[in-house]
């Protein structure tokens, strides 16, 4: 297995605001390796969008390091920081924020190819109608400010930005979250084309469950700014060893409707705790219903569990066996 | 509230004391005919240098410099050579004459302004808001001496010929002497200053009224049956209020220009009239005496003003 | 999964309608303007003034009288005051028998030229200095900022009169002088503008591309902020127009016999009982200007920033 690409170890990331400090992100380490997809899950507030400005150091960070193909990025100004902008770009939420209304699309596109200085004005036009075909959109509409395309083609747009300076890594920061459902689709079998053809390795963000799944090889989940499991697809959706991850995954749609009723519907009681006053201890187990004792004095390492194999790695210390159901209150009357 | 207060003072007393050094630098470029004119026309260099030596003129710049403010402290803003008195004095008889007619003023264009804005902004595009927003156009864009001007003809010239001397040609009568005299004398005055204001007021309420009342909340309070009048006065007002209080302070500054030009068309022997006529006699503690006054003036109204605006926005103070 | 760019429901549509040509916010604005009767009659009227100014001479040609010469005997009734106007002297002349309508014309040279230049100053340093506030931030925002606050407490014509009477009035001076206490406000403005832009997410966006300080600044942020600039540029034009005239009007413009709308309503003032054309034309030519001028900022702003309730709102 080759080195991984982006390693993350220990980051943290704290906001003060006024009297009160903010831990978004706390202690969180994962590896992407080259070519995959691992999907970053959660709630909203999290932590996962912070985490992922982090990694791209568009934050600088608190506490830990960040590791990109080998060199160290964790506290470089923004000049040595440029090279390595190039093989890490980001694809933002909000295809109406993330581009600049008063500037035409080819220059949108192009920006990061003049910023880099790569071939002359003529070239960089080429390349960015190319770029534009690729992700299906018309070259013509090179000239044309962004009000003109609808959310969608937006999002395109800020794909083929991404794409403009043929990165390694491209962090997808909840990309199709505000398109609409029908549209989210084609967005995402974009991204998955465009994966292999120019072997780009992802690091989704969502909270939309049925996303990841389609689109991840390996998954890590998030809460309260910290990494709770993260294994392959396989491994959380059949074993989840957190009750979090099996809360979590208990409620995305199954493909099969037959199947549903046999699905174990669960709710957890209260909300995500404010980041500003976590939980003593384990992050979850206010609303845990497996909480024991120990769970709210020690803060439960990240690592294999169980007979897990070493990829699959769960912060718990009561973790749910093989077949083990989840006991909460039940949503549903069934058995 | 408190901790705001003291940073705004804290702030204001900066900038007035860079004011100070800023003024006294600057008038120290320029050539100073003091000992020339006490002496007379006829006096050698060596009678001029001995003047300079008795007025502590020839001594280094920052030594003078904090003698004066070590003065200015104690309330002795120099001697006016020209005159022969304590430019404390000075300063003293101008300043109700500018203090009458700067407030007279703002009151005036104050009220007039907003009401106007406001009852333009109530009525859109009907008949009195057009003609408002005509009126407000052309004094808006009328320099204050040309109103002034154009007062003196129509109101005092005219008027008077035409038999009805309401209003004096200018000249000052103090409060002691009477308010009706006292009014009489200020009402040209303060039309001259205030027309123009109250136009640039009107078209700021307007505007800022025009945009609350579009907002959500105040159609929530329609929508709960409150009658229109309430709902302007109560809901509205009170946040159109800020920008034309965030703009107050700010032409706070502008208001001393005004004052200037009124004093000279009508006469009046305020602390405009005097400075100008100081500076075109090169009397430098005179003009720095009153450009401090004017300041100190100006910094404490700034505070005054923010006072108010923490007060229609909460948000403000905690910052 | 092909590899092949999908034609999506939306490009079809695209397709059929691609002879709508997509038109970038300015063209809109522009067309919005040209539209507005009313800016586009103020705007015809400042082509005039700027005509009047540059063909100034043409006046002195026609009439026969260049701007400074007095005429004692043509232009003084028999007890020396000015006369009314009369078919030599279109529109009179002042107390000294020179021409009003060439001073005029020639009136026009100084308030359009030091309008537009101390404007474009004032814009220029204004908007850098606004922009390197707001996004730099730190000590460059806390310098800058106090400068500002520092600049709007002065009482701005006291010192202004200290200054010029200190330098000796000349046009650069005057420039110079409401320059230094204009930028203030304009600073303000963008500095808000620019602290608003600074969190949108094309600016994140170009910093993750690697994009530098400078480049975001001019690139991304400028030609959000240049909306209220114009609005405000347009509109400060009369107010620098009006304190120039205030300051010749105190006799700090230029020299005499310099032909200055302040200084020539100034002359005229101890003549208003007699000669009302003395006064009033030459304020009629700054009104008209200035008018003019808001106007055309009023339209400007609604042209560049349309709000739909300015519509008729039912009542």
């Amino acid at each position: 297995m080759s080195d991984p690409l982006l390693v993350a170890e220990h980051v943290t990331k704290t906001f003060a605001s006024g009297a009160h400090t903010v831990r978004a992100v706390d202690d969180v380490s994962l590896a992407i390796e080259p070519g995959e997809t691992l999907g970053l899950v959660g709630e909203t507030g999290c932590g996962k969008s912070t985490l992922a400005r982090c990694v791209a150091r568009l934050y600088p960070l608190s506490g830990g390091s960040v590791q990109f193909d080998g060199h160290d990025i964790s506290s470089l100004s923004s000049r040595r920081m440029r090279p390595y902008r190039r093989e890490m770009q980001v694809i933002f939420q909000d295809p109406y924020g993330s581009l600049n209304p008063r500037r035409r699309v080819g220059s949108i596109i192009g920006d990061g190819l003049a910023i880099h200085r790569v071939g002359d004005g003529a070239e960089r036009r080429k390349q960015v109608q190319h770029l534009m075909e690729v992700v299906g959109l018309n070259p013509e509409h090179y000239n044309r400010f962004p009000a003109d395309f609808s959310g969608g083609q937006r999002q395109r747009i800020g794909v083929a930005r991404a794409l403009a300076l043929r990165p390694k890594l491209i962090i997808c920061d909840e990309p199709v979250s505000a398109l609409d459902v029908s549209i989210q689709a084609q967005v995402i079998n974009l991204l998955l084309d465009l994966q292999s053809e120019f072997r780009l390795t992802y690091l989704f963000i969502t909270h939309d469950l049925s996303i990841v799944r389609h689109v991840s090889s390996r998954i890590a989940v998030m809460y309260l700014g910290r990494i709770v499991e993260t294994g392959t697809v396989e491994d959380l959706f059949t074993t989840s060893r957190h009750p979090y991850t099996r809360a979590l995954l208990s409620a995305v749609p199954p493909a099969d409707p037959d199947a549903a009723d046999s699905r174990q519907h669960v709710v957890l009681p209260g909300d995500l705790p404010s980041p500003v006053n976590p939980p003593s201890g384990c992050p979850f187990h206010p609303r845990c219903p497996r909480r024991q004792d120990d769970c709210v004095a020690t803060m439960p390492p990240l690592e294999p569990v169980l007979d897990d194999d070493p990829e699959h790695l769960t912060a718990c210390l009561h973790p749910l066996r093989t077949g083990e159901d989840l006991h909460p209150s039940r949503q549903d009357g069934a058995a | 509230m408190a901790r705001f207060l003291v940073v705004r003072t804290l702030t204001g007393l900066f900038v007035l004391w860079l004011i100070t050094i800023a003024v006294f630098v600057l008038f120290f470029v320029a050539p100073s005919n003091v000992a020339r004119t006490l002496a007379g026309h006829q006096a050698t260099p060596q009678t001029i240098a001995l003047i300079n030596h008795r007025l502590g003129l020839d001594r280094p710049l920052w030594q003078q410099y904090l003698d004066f403010v070590g003065n200015a402290l104690h309330g002795n803003l120099g001697y006016d050579y020209y005159h022969q008195e304590p430019v404390t004095t000075i300063i003293r008889q101008a300043f109700p004459i500018t203090l009458s007619l700067a407030v007279g003023a703002a009151i005036i264009w104050l009220l007039l302004g907003v009401y106007n804005g406001v009852v333009s902004a109530t009525h859109p595009r009907s008949v009195r808001d057009r003609a408002l927003t005509v009126t407000s156009l052309v004094f808006y864009s009328m320099p204050s001496f040309v109103l002034g001007l154009g007062a003196l003809y129509f109101l005092y010239y005219k008027l008077t010929l035409a038999g009805y001397a309401w209003f004096p040609a200018g000249g000052y009568v103090p409060l002691s002497a009477g308010v009706g005299p006292w009014v009489q004398h200020l009402v040209l005055p303060w039309l001259t200053i205030a027309l123009v204001s109250a136009a640039t007021y009107t078209r700021l309420s307007r505007a800022s009224m025009l945009d609350v009342l579009g907002e959500d909340y105040i159609r929530t309070a329609e929508a709960k049956g409150l009658g229109q009048r309430r709902v302007t006065y109560r809901h509205a007002l009170r946040s159109a209020l800020t920008p034309v209080v965030t703009q107050f302070g700010i032409d706070l500054g502008q208001l001393v220009g005004g004052v200037v030009i009124t004093e000279q068309i009508f006469s009046l022997p305020g602390l405009g009239k005097t400075a100008v006529t100081a500076i075109t006699q090169q009397d430098l503690p005179v003009i720095i005496g009153i450009v401090l006054v004017a300041s100190t003036a100006v910094v404490i109204a700034n505070i005054l003003v923010d006072l108010c605006y923490a007060y229609l926005d909460p948000r403000v103070r905690l910052t | 999964m092909s590899l092949h760019p999908v034609v999506t429901a939306e490009q079809e549509l695209e397709e059929v309608h691609s002879d709508v040509v997509g038109r970038g916010p300015w063209a809109l604005a522009w067309r919005r303007l040209r539209a507005d009767r009313v800016a586009m009659g103020s705007l015809a009227v400042v082509v005039l003034m700027v005509l009047i100014a540059v063909f100034a001479p043409v006046f002195a040609h026609i009439t026969g009288h260049p701007p400074n010469m007095q005429y004692h005997q043509a232009g003084l009734t028999p007890d020396g005051l000015p006369k009314a106007p009369n078919s030599t002297f279109w529109l009179g002349t002042d107390d000294l028998g020179r021409d009003i309508l060439v001073r005029i014309a020639y009136g026009a040279r100084i308030s359009l030229g030091v309008g537009v230049v101390a404007t474009l100053l004032t814009v220029v340093v204004g908007v850098v200095l606004g922009l390197l506030a707001g996004f730099l931030g730190g000590f460059v925002d806390l310098v800058i900022a106090r400068l500002v606050d520092l600049v709007l407490s002065i009482p701005f014509l006291l010192v202004a009169i200290a200054l010029v009477s200190v330098s000796g009035p000349s046009l650069t001076i005057t420039v110079l002088v409401i320059s230094m206490f204009s930028w203030a406000s304009m600073a303000r403005i963008v500095r808000g503008q620019v602290l608003f832009l600074k969190e949108r997410e094309f600016v994140e966006a170009a910093r993750s591309l690697g994009a530098s300080d400078l480049r975001i600044m001019f690139v991304d942020v400028l030609p959000n902020v240049l909306a209220p600039v114009i609005v405000y540029t347009t509109l400060l034009i009369p107010v620098v127009i009006i304190v120039q005239a205030t300051l010749s009007f105190l006799g700090l413009g230029l020299p005499a016999p310099a032909a200055d709308w302040g200084g020539m309503i100034s002359e005229a003032q101890n003549y208003y009982t007699v000669a009302w054309w003395f006064v009033l034309f030459p304020s009629l030519a700054l009104l008209i200007t200035t008018i003019a001028f808001n106007l055309l900022g009023d339209g400007v702003r609604d042209a560049v920033d349309p709000r739909i309730d300015r519509l008729v709102r039912p009542r």
